[in-house]
């Protein structure tokens, strides 16, 4: 529960930030839903990194260790997600935002080109992990190594955007 | 940041004719800030973009678009 409790609180304070400066600029609601995703991510990731880092550290696990953590917290990450964009959808429109128009090829483009950063780190990832598991890597450090992979494309990916939001594409 | 030598009399004509950028973005179903964007230079349209916001504007794409030196 205290986990929860904790992912919460830091995911309220990063997402007051994300509100305040979303009231303080021009922030579009694409902008602030990339916000919202890369702040989600990395207040339920850090948090799950820190237990496992922490976990691990004290000794070797059985391989199933983390796996109720990890379904803990892709299920809050998803909930974080849907009420944190439901609350910012709302807050644009009030604002007299836009949020029903479909992506235009700015946007499309901005989305292309973070992508393909966040693919290269995934499939660094990938390539290093597989490499290491031919050295024998426990099985719990490649599933966490591979979700690390994916959980910093994603970070990478939405970090690219909002700079591409700012700097133009 | 994109840079291609591409210039465009966007905000004068839109100014002229009273329209805010929302406006122009609506007409042409893009965002208010892809407005902002080409007007700045900062965004190079595509073609299919350029005339819909040359048809919206009711000029020709080259009245509005023209090269760098131009």
């Amino acid at each position: 529960m205290s986990y929860i409790l904790d992912i919460m609180y830091v995911t309220y304070y990063i997402m007051s930030a994300v509100l305040y400066a979303m009231a303080e600029t021009t922030m579009s609601f694409r902008e602030t839903s990339a916000w919202i995703s890369l702040t989600s991510i990395l207040a339920v990731f850090g948090f799950y990194f820190t237990v496992v880092g922490r976990a691990l550290s004290a000794g070797p696990v059985s391989a199933d260790t983390f796996l109720g953590e990890y379904v803990g917290a892709v299920i809050l990450l998803v909930v974080l997600q849907i009420v944190l964009q439901i609350i910012a959808a709302v807050g644009t429109r009030i604002g007299g935002g836009d949020v029903e128009t479909a992506r235009d090829e700015r946007e499309k483009l901005i989305e292309l080109k973070a992508n393909r950063f966040g693919y290269f780190i995934v499939l660094s990832g990938a390539v290093l992990v597989a490499g290491a598991i031919g050295y024998g890597l426990p099985g719990y450090w490649t599933a966490n190594a591979l979700v690390a992979a994916v959980v910093l494309g994603e970070l990478v990916r939405f970090g690219a955007q909002l700079v591409y939001y700012r700097i133009g594409v | 940041m994109a840079d291609a030598g591409l210039r465009n009399r966007l905000k004068d004509v839109r100014a002229k004719l009273g329209l805010t950028q929302a406006e122009l973005a609506e007409r042409v179903s893009v965002s208010r800030k892809t407005i902002n964007t080409v007007e700045n230079g900062v965004f190079v349209p595509s073609t299919i973009l350029a005339l819909r916001l040359a048809k919206a504007l009711g000029m020709k794409v080259e009245e509005l678009f023209f090269l760098d030196g131009k």
